[in-house]
C-alpha cells in the first residue's frame, strides 16, 4: 500500500516538474508587468455569417516586447535584426520566452509565425492566422447595422501582474484593414482596440486586447427583399377595399387570402432571417401589416359596408366623404409608418 | 354651385395652411429642444474631458511632487549629495528610477545646484553636467532661490514635463533641488481610458527646438501652424481633426464641434500654461459624436412624422366636414335648378 503511494506522489512530482520545466520563465531584467505591443492587421474577410454567428478572416498578429536577454552585438553579428521565418521561427520560439497569448475565439486554419529579433532585445513575433471567429452580432438595426466583430487576444497564462497588452503609436501604425477586402452586401470601415481583462478560474485577472473589425451592412438589397414581398401582400386588399366596388364577402375573401400571405411572408422572413431579434425590421413590418389588415377589416364591415354604414349615419353625404378621405389616407398613414419605422430602425446604433 | 366651391375653397385656403402652420411650429419646436439637449449633453461631454484633463495634469504633478519628496528624504541621498559624489547617487537610485520610467511614466530626475545648475541626470549622467539651466527653468530658479517646493509644467532639456522641485536639505542646511518630471502620455492615456476621448499635446515648436535640445526634432507632418505635437494616443486621427486655426484661437478652454466626411466629432482645446501661467500650447481631445448624431436624426424624423399625421389627421377631419355640411348639400340643392 504504502508503495502504490509512493509511486503515486513520485509520478505527481514528475509529472509537475516535466510542465515546470517546459515553461520557460519571464524575461528578468524587464520591468512588470511587461508591455506586450499588439497590432493586428486585417489581410482578408472572406465570409461574414450573420446566421451562424462567425466570420472567416486572414489576419496578422504582431506581438512586440523586450526582452534584453536575447540582445546582441549588431556590429559582430553583421546586422541590427535577426529574422526567422517558417520552421527556424517555430525552432527559434521554443526556445525563447513567448507571452503565449491566444486568439480565444478563433478556430484557427492555418497558422504561419515569422520572428525578428533586434540588437536592443526587443522581440517581433508576427502570426499570419487564418480561422474562423465567433462572433456576437448585434441586428436591432437590420438591415442598417454596423458589427464590430472581435478578434479576442488573451493571455491565459500570465496575467495582469505579469503583461500589459498595449498600443503605442508603433502598433496603431501597423494596424489596420487592407485596402483589398471585398465583401458582399458590407463595407469594410475601420479597425478598433479596446483593452480589458478577464477573470480566470483562479480569481486572478488576465490581460485581454480586442481588434474590433467594424463593418457596414449596404442595406439596398436587403431593404428591396423585405419591403416589396410586404407592399405586394398588402397591396391587394388595399386594391378591394378602397378603389374597386364589390360585395363584402368577396372584399372578405380578399382580405383573407392577404392575412394568409402575410402568415406566410412571417415564416419566411422567420426561416430567412431566423438571426433577427425580436424587434427587427421583419417583426415591426408583420406587427404594422396585421394592424394593417385588422384596420382594412374593420372599415370593411363598417364603413363600406351599406348595410351598416347607412344604418349607424343619418347623414348620407358622410359615408362617400369618408371613404374618399380614406382612400388616399390610410395607405399614405401606412406608407408614412413604414417608412418612419424604416428610417428610425437605420439611425440605432 | 360655383358660389358653394368658392366658399369651400375658402375654408380649406385658410385650414390647411393653418393646420400646416401648427404641425410646422409643433415639429420645429420639438426639434429646436431636441437640439438643445443633444448640444447640452455634446458640450457636458466636452467639460467633462477638460476637466479630466486638467485633473489629470494636477494629479500628475501630486505624484512628481510625491516622488521627489521621498528622494530628497532619503539620508544617503543627502550625504551623497552634500558630498557631491554622483557616482554613489545613481548608484543608490538609478534601479529604482529605471522602474519608474518603465511602468509608472518618469520621464525626468535630476538634481540642481543654486541657481538652477544641473547637477545629476538620472537618466542621462553624462548629459549637461555643471550646464546652467537658469534662462530656461524658471520652476528650478524659484525654487532654490525661494527655498520651496514647486509644481508645473515646463519645457527641459529633455522635453516638456509636468514637472515637480522639491529641495534637498541636511542639518548643515540646503543643498540643491531635486526634479521629477511626468510624461505627458500618462495624462493622454488615462482621458482615452476613462473617456475614450483620442488625445494629443502639441507644444511651441519654437520653444521646443531651443529648449529641449536633447530631443530629435519630429516628422514635420507633426508640426502645426508652429505648435510640436510631442505626443498623441492615435497621431491618425488626431491628424485628420487639428488644424492651424484651432491651434492658434487655443487661448482659453475651447470646445468645437466638426464635421468630417459625414460624422460628428466633439474636440475640445485645453490651452497648455507653464510655470509662469505663459500659453505654451494645448492638449486636444477628440471624439466621435456618431451616437448624438444619429438620435438628433431620429428625433427630426419623429417630430416631422408625428407633425405630417397631424396633418393627415385634421386636414382629413376639416375636408370630411366641410364637404359634408356645405358642399355635398349644396349641390344637391342646386342641381335640380
Amino acid at each position: 500500500m504504502s508503495r502504490r503511494v509512493l509511486v503515486f506522489l513520485v509520478l505527481m512530482l514528475l509529472s509537475n516538474g516535466t510542465l515546470y520545466a517546459d515553461e520557460i520563465r519571464m524575461p528578468e531584467n524587464t520591468p512588470r508587468p511587461l508591455k506586450i505591443g499588439v497590432a493586428v492587421f486585417v489581410n482578408n474577410i472572406t465570409k461574414v455569417n450573420d446566421q451562424a454567428g462567425t466570420f472567416e478572416a486572414s489576419l496578422d498578429l504582431q506581438l512586440r516586447w523586450k526582452n534584453t536577454d536575447l540582445a546582441f552585438n549588431s556590429q559582430e553579428m553583421g546586422t541590427n535584426r535577426m529574422e526567422f521565418d517558417h520552421d527556424s521561427a517555430t525552432k527559434k520560439l521554443a526556445g525563447i520566452w513567448t507571452p503565449a497569448l491566444t486568439l480565444t475565439n478563433a478556430t484557427i486554419q492555418s497558422l504561419e509565425q515569422g520572428l525578428f529579433i533586434y540588437a536592443d532585445g526587443t522581440v517581433v513575433l508576427i502570426q499570419r492566422v487564418k480561422g474562423i471567429f465567433d462572433a456576437k452580432y448585434r441586428l436591432e438595426a437590420f438591415p442598417f447595422d454596423t458589427q464590430n466583430l472581435p478578434v479576442h487576444i488573451t493571455s491565459e497564462r500570465y496575467n495582469t501582474n505579469q503583461i500589459a497588452l498595449i498600443q503605442d503609436q508603433r502598433d496603431i501604425n501597423n494596424s489596420g484593414l487592407s485596402k483589398e477586402i471585398s465583401l458582399l452586401s458590407w463595407q469594410p470601415k475601420r479597425l478598433s482596440f479596446v483593452t480589458s481583462r478577464t477573470r480566470g478560474w483562479n480569481g486572478q485577472f488576465f490581460p485581454e486586447m480586442q481588434a474590433q473589425i467594424v463593418l457596414t451592412r449596404l442595406p439596398a438589397a436587403y431593404l428591396l427583399a423585405t419591403l416589396m414581398p410586404f407592399f405586394l401582400v398588402i397591396l391587394i386588399p388595399t386594391i378591394a377595399t378602397f378603389f374597386i366596388k364589390m360585395d363584402v364577402d368577396k372584399r372578405m375573401g380578399y382580405c383573407g387570402s392577404s392575412i394568409l400571405a402575410l402568415v406566410a411572408l412571417s415564416f419566411t422572413y422567420s426561416s430567412r432571417y431566423a438571426m433577427l431579434p425580436p424587434n427587427s425590421i421583419t417583426m415591426e413590418l408583420i406587427v404594422i401589416g396585421s394592424g394593417y389588415q385588422i384596420v382594412i377589416i374593420l372599415l370593411a364591415v363598417t364603413i363600406f359596408n351599406p348595410h351598416n354604414a347607412n344604418r349607424w349615419f343619418s347623414n348620407k353625404f358622410i359615408i362617400p366623404e369618408i371613404i374618399s378621405y380614406l382612400r388616399w389616407a390610410i395607405p399614405l398613414a401606412l406608407a408614412g409608418l413604414v417608412l418612419t419605422r424604416v428610417m428610425l430602425i437605420s439611425l440605432i446604433l | 354651385m360655383k358660389i358653394v366651391l368658392t366658399k369651400r375653397l375658402k375654408v380649406l385656403l385658410v385650414v390647411i395652411p393653418a393646420t400646416l402652420l401648427m404641425a410646422g411650429i409643433s415639429a420645429y419646436s420639438s426639434i429646436v429642444s431636441h437640439q438643445a439637449v443633444f448640444e447640452g449633453c455634446k458640450q457636458r461631454e466636452l467639460r467633462l474631458a477638460a476637466t479630466l484633463i486638467q485633473a489629470d495634469v494636477q494629479l500628475q504633478m501630486e505624484k512628481a511632487a510625491a516622488r521627489a519628496s521621498i528622494v530628497v528624504n532619503l539620508p544617503s541621498i543627502k550625504e551623497s549629495f552634500r558630498a557631491g559624489n554622483r557616482a554613489r547617487i545613481l548608484d543608490r537610485i538609478l534601479p529604482a528610477f529605471l522602474i519608474q520610467r518603465d511602468r509608472f511614466g518618469v520621464l525626468e530626475g535630476q538634481f540642481h545646484l543654486a541657481p538652477a545648475t544641473s547637477f545629476l541626470r538620472i537618466y542621462a549622467p553624462e548629459d549637461g553636467q555643471g550646464e546652467d539651466l537658469s534662462s530656461f527653468r524658471e520652476m528650478v530658479v524659484s525654487a532654490n532661490k525661494d527655498h520651496e517646493p514647486r509644481k508645473g509644467i515646463e519645457i527641459g532639456r529633455q522635453g516638456i514635463s509636468v514637472r515637480a522641485v522639491d529641495l534637498v536639505k541636511d542639518a548643515d542646511g540646503y543643498i540643491g533641488s531635486f526634479e521629477i518630471g511626468m510624461s505627458f502620455m500618462t495624462v493622454l492615456g488615462n482621458v482615452k481610458k476613462n473617456t475614450g476621448f483620442e488625445a494629443a499635446v502639441f507644444v511651441d515648436d519654437a520653444l521646443m527646438s531651443s529648449i529641449a535640445t536633447l530631443v530629435p526634432k519630429p516628422d514635420s507632418e507633426r508640426i502645426v501652424a508652429g505648435f510640436r505635437n510631442v505626443e498623441a494616443t492615435d497621431w491618425k486621427v488626431i491628424k485628420s481633426l487639428v488644424t492651424p486655426e484651432l491651434l492658434i484661437s487655443a487661448t482659453d478652454i475651447k470646445m468645437e464641434l466638426k464635421t468630417i466626411a459625414g460624422t460628428h466629432y466633439g474636440i475640445v482645446i485645453v490651452p497648455l500654461l507653464d510655470y509662469k501661467g505663459s500659453h505654451i500650447g494645448s492638449i486636444i481631445a477628440t471624439q466621435e459624436f456618431e451616437a448624438y448624431q444619429n438620435q438628433m436624426a431620429a428625433a427630426i424624423v419623429r417630430a416631422i412624422a408625428f407633425s405630417l399625421l397631424q396633418i393627415l389627421v385634421l386636414a382629413g377631419i376639416v375636408i370630411v366636414m366641410i364637404n359634408v355640411m356645405f358642399v355635398r348639400p349644396a349641390a344637391t340643392t342646386e342641381s335640380p335648378k
